[in-house]
C-alpha cells in the first residue's frame, strides 16, 4: 500500500502501510536516509511516523511534482531492494535505559498489575524483558514513542490527563512505552523513573539521544542507583 | 505576552521539535523590512499589549500589525512605519484596540542566542528567545546600536486594518476524502466562533460540530495549517508552536498566507472556509517570502510609501 498525499503548502505525506510493525519501520528508516540523500537542499526536513514519512520541502528551490517524482523513485528504489522482511537491526543503536520501579516514582503500576492480573514485580519483568524500537519522535522533544510494550500490560491511557508528569517518567499506555524528557502535562500510565537526560539542553543545538529506528531496553536499578545516575525523586 | 520571534526553526521536525517562529508573516515581514532586516532576523511579538520598553542605545526600529496606539517619549508613533529612537527613548503601546499581534523590529535585530540557526521562543519547549519564556519586566534585550537611516512606512496597500470576519482558503489535503461530504459542507457553510481556548499551537473554532468524524490514525507528521477535526467535530487550525506528529484526522490546511489573517483574529471573531488549491497556496506563500526574503532598497515599500 504505497500512497502519496498533499499535506501542506510545504509537505508531502508518503504512507507505507496501513499498521506499524518493524518491517515497515525498516522501510521508513531507510527512505528517511535516502530522501534526505537525494533531496539535497531543496528537502528541510524528513519526518518518520510509525507507517509514514512527511517530506518537508522549500517551495522556492523546488515545485511539488518534482518532489513527488523524487518520493516515488526512493520508494520503489527502497521496496525493490526489500529483502522481505529480513531487516538488520544490528545497524540501530541499542540503547540502555536505568529505570527505578519505586512505587514513590510509579504511580500507577498497581493499576496496571491489577489490569494485567499480576504482581507488580512481574509488571517490571515484562517491561524490562522486552526490546522495545523507536517508531516516532514526537509531542515533545525528543519524547520517542516507542513499541510494542508486551500485551498483558497495554492498560489504556488515562482518561484525564494528569497536569504534570515528573521529567523522567517511564510510561506505557496501549501498545506504546515512552520516556518523559521533560515535565510536562500527560495522560500515559507513570511505572518509574529514568535518570537519563533524552533531550540535553545544556548544551546548544540540544542533543537528542533517541532516534527512529533505535532499539530500547529498560535496565531495573535500585533507589540508590538511581539517584548515584543522577535521578531527581523530587515531585 | 511578548515573545522574541523569528521565521522558526522549520528543520528539526524528525526530533519533535515545532517549527515555531511569528504567526503573522504579513505584519512580522513588514516591521522587518522597513528597518531593512529579513525574515530570519529576530523581533519581539507582542500578544494584546500593553508593553514598554527602554532603548539601551540609539536605533531605527519598526512597528506593524495590531493597533497598540504606540507612543514614543510620550509622543504618537505611526504603526506600520519605521522610527529613530535616541538612547534612553521610552516606547509604550497599550492593549490592543485592533487585532492581537504587534510586531517590533529594531534594525539588525534583536541578537539573543540561537538554536538551530533561530531565535524564535517555543515556550511549551522553553527552546530560544530568553530561556525559552516570554519576556518578563527588567529584562535586557542585546542589540546593535545602529546609525540613523531613512525613516518610511509601508505603502498604504500593504497596511492591514483586520477584519472581524475572515474567510480562509482551504485546500482538500491530507485526509479531506475521508470526510463525508455532510461534513464538507458543513466546514464550508457555517461561519465559526475563534474559542478563547486558542493559543500558538492551535486555533479552535466553535460552531455545529460534525457528527461521527472518522476516527484517529496512526500518528503521522502535522505541520501548521493543517485544519484537524477530533472526534468532538470541531475544528483546531494548528499554528507554528503546534507539535510535529498526531492523531487526529485532517480535512485539509489553510492557505500559509491566510494564517496571517487568523494570527489576528480575537477570541468570538467569526472564521470561515472557503475551498482554494495547492496551486494558488503555494504561489502566494512563494510570493510572499520572495518579497520578504528581500531587502527593502529605501528603508520601505517599494515605492516609498
Amino acid at each position: 500500500m504505497l500512497r502519496i498525499a498533499d499535506s501542506g503548502d510545504e509537505s508531502l505525506t508518503l504512507y507505507l502501510a496501513e499498521d506499524y510493525d518493524e518491517r515497515t519501520l525498516a522501510l521508513v528508516a531507510r527512505l528517511v536516509e535516502l530522501i534526505r540523500r537525494e533531496g539535497g537542499e531543496r528537502v528541510i526536513d524528513v519526518v518518520p511516523s510509525y507507517c509514514s514519512l512527511t517530506v518537508f520541502y522549500d517551495p522556492l528551490r523546488c515545485d511539488h511534482s518534482e518532489i513527488q517524482r523524487l518520493l516515488e523513485r526512493c520508494a520503489g528504489q527502497v521496496l525493490h531492494d526489500d529483502s522481505g522482511g529480513d531487516e538488520q537491526t544490528g545497524q540501530y543503536k541499542l540503547v540502555e535505559l536505568p529505570v527505578y520501579y519505586g512505587e514513590e516514582v510509579a504511580p500507577d503500576l498497581g493499576r496496571v498489575a491489577e489490569f494485567a492480573g499480576i504482581s507488580p514485580q512481574e509488571v517490571v519483568n515484562l517491561h524490562a524483558g522486552a526490546e522495545y524500537r523507536v517508531y516516532a519522535l514526537g509531542f515533545r522533544p525528543g519524547f520517542a514513542f516507542m513499541g510494542k510494550t508486551p500485551e498483558p500490560l497495554r492498560l489504556p491511557r488515562l482518561d484525564t490527563p494528569r497536569a504534570r508528569v515528573p521529567a523522567g517518567s517511564v510510561a506505557i499506555a496501549g501498545a506504546q512505552a515512552a520516556v518523559y524528557p521533560d515535565s510536562c502535562p500527560g495522560g500515559w500510565n507513570l511505572i518509574g523513573r529514568c535518570p537519563v537526560t533524552l533531550f540535553d539542553r545544556s548544551k546548544n543545538p540540544p542533543e537528542v539521544l533517541l532516534a527512529v529506528g533505535d532499539r530500547v531496553r529498560f535496565v531495573p536499578v535500585g533507589r540508590e542507583e538511581f539517584v548515584r545516575l543522577g535521578g531527581s525523586l523530587d515531585e | 505576552m511578548a515573545l522574541v520571534q523569528d521565521s522558526g526553526r522549520p528543520g528539526q521536525m524528525h526530533l519533535g521539535v515545532s517549527r515555531g517562529g511569528f504567526l503573522d508573516s504579513h505584519a512580522a515581514g513588514w516591521a522587518n523590512r522597513l528597518v531593512r532586516n529579513t525574515p530570519a532576523d529576530a523581533l519581539l511579538e507582542i500578544s494584546m499589549g500593553p508593553f514598554a520598553l527602554r532603548f539601551s542605545a540609539a536605533t531605527t526600529f519598526a512597528l506593524a500589525g495590531a493597533e497598540c496606539n504606540w507612543r514614543l517619549d510620550g509622543s504618537p508613533v505611526d504603526n506600520w512605519a519605521a522610527h529613530r529612537a535616541e538612547r534612553g527613548s521610552l516606547l509604550e503601546g497599550e492593549v490592543a484596540r485592533v487585532g492581537v499581534r504587534s510586531y517590533l523590529a529594531l534594525a539588525g535585530g534583536i541578537r539573543t542566542e540561537p538554536v538551530w540557526g533561530s531565535r524564535a521562543t517555543t515556550v511549551g519547549e522553553r527552546l530560544g528567545g530568553i530561556d525559552g519564556r516570554p519576556l518578563q519586566a527588567g529584562d535586557r534585550l542585546p542589540y546593535v546600536a545602529e546609525a540613523e537611516t531613512l525613516l518610511a512606512g509601508a505603502p498604504h496597500e500593504y497596511i492591514r486594518t483586520y477584519d472581524e470576519e475572515i474567510c480562509l482558503r482551504l485546500v482538500p489535503s491530507n485526509q479531506f476524502e475521508l470526510f463525508s461530504t455532510d461534513h464538507r459542507r458543513l466546514l464550508l457553510s457555517q461561519a465559526y466562533r475563534l474559542s478563547p481556548q486558542s493559543d500558538r499551537m492551535g486555533v479552535r473554532l466553535q460552531g455545529e460540530p460534525m457528527a461521527d468524524v472518522p476516527g484517529n490514525l496512526v500518528s503521522e507528521s502535522v505541520a501548521p495549517g493543517a485544519v484537524q477535526v477530533p472526534s468532538d467535530g470541531c475544528p483546531i487550525v494548528l499554528m507554528a508552536d503546534c507539535q510535529t506528529i498526531g492523531g487526529y484526522p485532517k480535512i485539509g490546511h489553510v492557505y500559509s498566507v491566510d494564517l496571517d489573517l487568523l494570527a489576528q483574529a480575537r477570541p468570538g471573531n467569526a472564521v470561515r472556509f472557503c475551498l482554494g488549491t495547492l496551486a494558488e497556496s503555494q504561489e502566494l506563500l512563494v510570493r510572499q517570502r520572495q518579497f520578504f526574503e528581500k531587502p527593502a532598497g529605501g528603508a520601505g515599500g517599494n515605492h516609498g510609501g
